[in-house]
């Protein structure tokens, strides 16, 4: 709210025009997302009612009609690829980083009817987002996480949304972001997973923290600077590879990586590759949290060759990350006590009860005769644990020596005080 | 600017070399004590630990550029030390460029390394991340993550911030963009008033109170 500054005097003319302007920006702000959406309510040419559509009564209908938001996704159940799609009402997914794949990621689940959504984003809507897709123009200016709400109730608004906008990475917001992970969940439960989305170390560093502390499966996205490649990755906790446990990953490219980069440009970013990254990742978290087919543990995409790396990522005994170490301790004491769930990483889950097809004609008589994805699941997956597909060698390798010898003896600061030392460097 | 004749030579930017090799990053590993607490903002007294050997890292540092008159910045922080304040500047064609800097420790740190932000640049340069943060992706987030926990604060400074000072001021300089610090007491790098903006140093030194 903007307010003159508390001075003894009368305000002066700049200082009456500065709270103007802050007074006419809040006012737009107020007043663009109603008149957004009214403008495109008479676009659609059918009056106020379709602003928002009412929310679904109680269930997910599976009537094939056109006033049926859900008729194609229930059909799902009815050609038997998912067994019980409605259970994704009860669902909760956290989205770290609403930007180019994670505002994609929300608008898909909202789309796919998700029970709950929680964003999180400290950025705000720029002109120079406007190359990917999602946020239009008249957004600039708003809080990624709002104009996501606001969009998102729109377009679905059976969907809870609940938007933090603050940066996951600082000290002081960490324990909100952990507590909302634990307890954000439709039922006030911990959340189903977590999407990584964001577009630095630090902040998948911080989510990895986060979900090796609570024991939450979580999902990794990203697409690379020079906006040709990118990767997602299914972490379970104790399970799965911490995005700790392996050095980051090289993609081999063909050719030159650096002839790749633009002089001077720090990030570039295309709308194709995040929206493709987007909808693999949406795709592994249907499969994974509805139960069908077979979730990717890793998955690559190089745009230029088309070349898809695909491998499961076992826990580093070794992780320098003690959270992870806990949980790899806890999964094999669960595995001591419970054999039968000993299954190995990445076989594939039970599969889906076969659901006879609701038609029973077959006038053309058309026999199936081999189900090749049955063969192919079917298949023990490649062991080792140290083994990268062909095409992926790591950056580096972290037990490496490191380079010590040329570092400078370590300080010796233990017995000195911290106040003495703060007022030293102030005063150099 | 017209008032500085800059020939922009095309010297090399940053991110165009590994600095891991480079004889300058030796020297600067050499010279600045290096750490030894893996401990960050969350754990405690371990943190207190590794606060005192950052201070004690940036003392040395600081102490030495001011013994060969190659001083550069001047940098305090709040209670917490999880975000560091002052300022740096930088001497071009004997003209100084000073610079509001801000140091934020993320809660992964030194796991990962700090952010280093100069507010007032940003977008004027293309080399810098929302929010003034500069770009260390490629030219000092791959040797972070090869020292950790023995670099802190002060290596992020050395190695991180001023090769993108010395690539990126003679560019913001040519472009006009840019003006020089206002008591420009020309050349003198260890020049007295450091800190420029008392105010705001004082105001983000309270907030965390």
């Amino acid at each position: 709210m903007a307010s003159l500054p508390a001075t003894a005097t009368a305000p002066t003319y700049e200082e009456l025009q500065a709270v103007v302007v802050s007074l006419r920006e809040e006012l737009a702000r107020a007043t663009a997302a109603p008149s957004t959406l009214a403008a495109g309510a008479s676009r659609a040419g059918t009056g106020a009612e379709v602003l928002a559509r009412a929310r679904a009564q109680t269930s997910m209908s599976a009537e094939v009609v056109d006033w049926n938001p859900y008729s194609r996704l229930m059909a799902l159940q009815r050609m038997g690829v998912v067994t019980d799609y409605e259970r994704i009402r009860t669902l909760t997914v956290a989205v770290v980083g609403v930007g180019g794949v994670g505002s994609v990621a929300a608008e898909m689940l909202t789309r796919c009817g998700i029970g709950k959504l929680l964003l999180f984003d400290y950025d705000t809507v720029e002109l120079a987002n406007m190359n990917r897709l999602f946020f239009r123009p008249d957004q600039a200016g708003m809080t990624k996480t709002s104009a996501a709400a606001a969009t998102l109730a729109v377009i679905n608004p059976d969907v809870a949304i609940d938007a933090h906008h603050y940066n996951i990475t600082a000290p002081d917001k960490f324990d909100d972001f952990l507590d909302a992970l634990q307890s954000g969940g439709l039922a006030g439960q911990a959340v189903d997973l977590v999407l990584s989305c964001v577009d630095n170390f630090e902040a998948r560093m911080a989510i990895n923290q986060a979900c090796n502390e609570l024991g939450q499966d979580w999902m990794e996205s990203g697409v690379s600077e020079n906006a040709v490649s990118g990767h997602i990755q299914l972490m379970i906790p104790g399970r799965s590879a911490c995005f700790a446990c392996a050095p980051p990953l090289i993609v081999a490219r063909k050719g030159d990586e650096r002839e790749l980069k633009r002089e001077g440009v720090c990030a570039a970013s295309l709308p194709t590759t995040m929206g493709i990254v987007a909808g693999l990742l949406v795709q592994n978290v249907l499969k994974f949290l509805l139960g069908f087919g077979q979730p990717t543990y890793y998955l690559g995409y190089n745009a230029l060759s088309d070349f898809f790396p695909s491998m499961v990522l076992r826990p580093n005994p070794g992780c320098d990350n003690s959270a992870c170490r806990a949980r790899q301790a806890d999964w094999a004491a669960h595995i001591a006590a419970h054999p039968e769930d000993d299954t190995q990483l990445g076989a594939p889950p039970p599969p889906p009860p076969a659901v006879a097809p609701q038609s029973t004609e077959n006038a053309w008589g058309i026999v199936i005769e081999c189900d090749e994805g049955e063969e192919e699941r079917s298949q023990p997956t490649a062991g080792g644990d140290a083994e990268l597909v062909p095409g992926v060698r790591p950056a580096y390798n972290p037990d490496a020596p490191p380079t010590n010898d040329a570092l400078a003896p370590r300080v010796d600061a233990a017995d000195l005080d911290l106040d003495a030392l703060r007022a030293q460097l102030a005063n150099m | 600017m017209a008032a500085v004749d800059v020939t922009d030579t095309g010297a090399a930017r940053v991110g165009d070399d590994d600095l891991n090799n480079l004889d300058e990053a030796r020297a600067v590993k050499a010279q600045i004590p290096s750490l030894g607490v893996m401990a960050g903002p969350r754990d405690g007294e371990e943190w207190i630990a590794r606060l005192k050997e950052e201070y004690a890292a940036l003392i040395a540092y600081a102490g030495n550029n001011k013994a060969n008159a190659t001083d550069w910045f001047k940098i305090e922080a709040n209670k917490s030390g999880t975000r560091w304040f002052g300022t740096c500047w930088y001497v071009h064609n004997l003209i100084r460029y000073e610079f509001e800097l801000v140091v934020t420790v993320p809660v992964t740190f030194p796991k990962t390394s700090v952010a280093i932000l100069l507010p007032e640049l940003e977008n004027k340069t293309p080399k810098m991340y929302r929010g003034g943060a500069i770009c260390l992706t490629e030219h000092f987030h791959p040797l972070w993550a090869r020292n950790v926990p023995h670099f802190g604060i002060a290596h992020a400074l050395a190695l991180g911030l001023a090769p993108w000072l010395a690539a990126e001021v003679p560019h913001l300089v040519a472009q006009g963009s840019i003006e020089p610090a206002a008591a420009a007491s020309s050349g003198d790098g260890a020049a007295g008033s450091a800190v420029g903006n008392g105010a705001a140093y004082e105001y983000e030194y309270e907030s965390d109170e």
